[in-house]
């Protein structure tokens, strides 16, 4: 089979998946994930007697940012879109019409988790960037545009990269749990919890968790909490390449799950 | 055709499948050439683990099996060739007749005109066109039926596995859907097809391959069984808008022993000697009497005893 007809069969993938996440209950999911801080900031603003100044403004979403969105809506968002990629058709005892087709198992999971990523990143950076600026509007138009041109406008597109790199590691993550046991719930809490020690651990251990990676690559920082130990951040070469090889791997052992999958639904 | 041995074959070899402690078929040996081969048994006896051994749905525990030469964990070259109507029903939410066929065989690489063409070729066989446009949860059992069949015999495939291809379909589909595996078989195609209806294999196979319990107990040539199956009742479920009126029909022209109708009076069981007089009557009643028969179903709860009584009587001749 050439290159061009496997690329025509992901991208037929693709667009199968496309529909199924947009018409299922992930895509609902993913969307109320995705626009939850986005609410959250609008009925914060309106319940405030006293609009933010810019610099507020920026560090109230950096907060935002580090703690419910990549470690609370993106991530469980990401749970649900990705963690039912298989395993949502095996319950939903659609799979197998993907797997008949003279297509290879390992272009059904890539074009499934592009797809994934599509939905995810598009979502999540939308709504992180316009979290961004309703937080900044609230210090008026002159002040906005003038942090804006000051630096924000690129600070604005860092969160939406890493929102991104986020869903993309996040997502191989879970589809790896998804092809790994048959409720990824279970061990998504785990690593959940995991990550959200990150802080309390020394610097060496810091570098296990997937958060260290990202938070690395957050314009601003802040504490998560007085008994945070803070580590400096790692340089972009580390931390973009690292969760970049971490997917990778994780997609690798997915693609070799997928292959040895069988679709037996009666004894699901 | 075939270069090397088996390459014209669907093999199974010393195949054996466990679910967990669980018996799918044990020691499965079998070669099925061209033609219409009939995999016969009662529900749980291993038919449809024996398709989806052969199209790497599942795995063996032990055992090879391939077809035509190529083995199910190759889905490139397996579904090029190979084509399979499973008995699973569900469809991807919110798909048409036309967008699931479509995306199906999008999936092979065709172009989007190429793929429409063949999905509307695939859905004119099976007679789905006027339907094609709807979405496919308002889809009848029968209509569900006919287009899982068009998906596996769109792209044209050496090799068909229908797994009980002709459940809920009404007597003229019925009918229609006998004569294209007639039709795809003559072209030198492997028409496998499964059923817990010998009547139904009886009437369409070259041969017959029985199964119980996991194990193949019988197989060969097909002629004669029909005979050995008149001597007892068939059982055949039918919905339809008139059952009093199609009872008495069916009485008054000796077609049956016994019938019972539905409470709701939308349909009756009916037991039948004779069923291809039965089903004859049945398709009269349609064209005729203009009777609206929503499904027809086989429903012999007694198969198990023919399956006994055919071996019984290959074993003791």
């Amino acid at each position: 089979m050439t290159r061009d007809v496997r690329l025509r069969q992901l991208g037929a993938v693709v667009r199968l998946e496309l529909r199924r996440l947009f018409r299922g209950r992930e895509g609902r999911a993913t969307l109320f994930f995705a626009l939850a801080p986005l609410l959250l900031a609008i009925v914060g603003l309106t319940a405030r007697n006293t609009p933010l100044t810019a610099g507020r403004a920026e560090n109230a979403f950096a907060f935002v940012f580090q703690n419910l969105i990549l470690q609370g809506t993106l991530y469980f968002g990401c749970l649900f879109t990705f963690g039912g990629l298989v395993r949502g058709e095996q319950i939903g005892k659609t799979l197998h019409h993907l797997l008949l087709a003279p297509v290879r198992r390992e272009v059904v999971l890539l074009g499934k988790y592009l797809a994934a990523c599509a939905v995810t990143a598009t979502l999540f950076g939308l709504t992180s960037a316009a979290s961004y600026l309703l937080l900044l509007s609230d210090s008026g138009r002159p002040a906005m545009l003038a942090h804006l041109g000051a630096g924000g406008a690129g600070r604005m597109v860092a969160y939406v990269f890493v929102a991104t790199l986020a869903c993309a590691a996040y997502g191989a993550v879970f589809l790896a749990f998804g092809q790994w046991v048959k409720n990824p719930i279970f061990p998504a809490l785990a690593f959940w919890g995991w990550e959200h020690l990150n802080f309390l651990l020394p610097e060496g251990l810091k570098r296990l968790g997937l958060i260290h990676y990202l938070l690395s690559l957050t314009p601003v920082r802040v504490p998560e909490s007085f008994l945070a130990i803070l580590g400096e951040p790692l340089p972009v070469w580390v931390s973009i390449p690292v969760p970049l090889l971490f997917t990778a791997a994780l997609l690798a052992f997915a693609a070799w799950k997928v292959r040895r999958t069988e679709v037996d639904y009666g004894i699901e | 055709m075939s270069a090397t041995p088996g390459t014209d074959l669907l093999v199974f070899e010393e195949v054996s499948k466990f679910y967990g402690e669980v018996l799918g078929v044990d020691r499965v040996t079998l070669s099925i050439p061209p033609g219409i081969t009939g995999l016969v048994g009662p529900n749980g006896s291993g038919k449809t683990t024996l398709m989806n051994l052969a199209t790497g749905l599942i795995r063996p525990t032990r055992g090879r099996v391939s077809v035509l030469g190529i083995p199910p964990d190759d889905p490139e070259r397996l579904f090029a060739a190979c084509g399979y109507c499973t008995c699973f029903e569900a469809f991807p939410a919110g798909a048409t007749g036309w967008t699931f066929l479509e995306g199906v065989l999008s999936l092979r690489g065709e172009g989007r005109a190429a793929a429409r063409a063949l999905a509307g070729k695939a859905l004119e066989r099976v007679g789905l066109v006027d339907a094609a446009g709807r979405k496919v949860a308002g889809y009848s059992k029968g209509m569900k039926q006919r287009l899982r069949l068009a998906a596996a015999i769109a792209p044209d495939p050496r090799v068909l596995l229908l797994d009980e291809p002709l459940n809920g379909l009404d007597p003229m589909a019925r009918a229609e859907v006998l004569d294209l595996f007639r039709n795809l078989a003559a072209e030198g195609k492997h028409v496998v097809v499964s059923s817990h209806i010998l009547h139904e294999v009886d009437l369409l196979a070259d041969r017959v391959v029985l199964v119980k319990s996991g194990y193949v107990v019988a197989e060969g040539e097909s002629h004669g069984l029909r005979e050995e199956v008149v001597e007892r009742p068939m059982q055949v479920l039918v919905r339809c808008d008139r059952p009093g009126a199609l009872a008495a029909r069916l009485f008054a022209d000796g077609l049956v022993t016994e019938v019972e109708l539905h409470e709701d009076a939308r349909g009756l069981l009916a037991r039948t000697r004779t069923p291809d007089r039965f089903f004859l009557a049945l398709n009269e009643a349609v064209v005729t009497d203009g009777l609206e028969v929503e499904t027809v179903t086989p429903a012999d709860d007694d198969v198990k005893a023919v399956y006994r009584y055919l071996i019984e009587g290959e074993e003791g001749g």
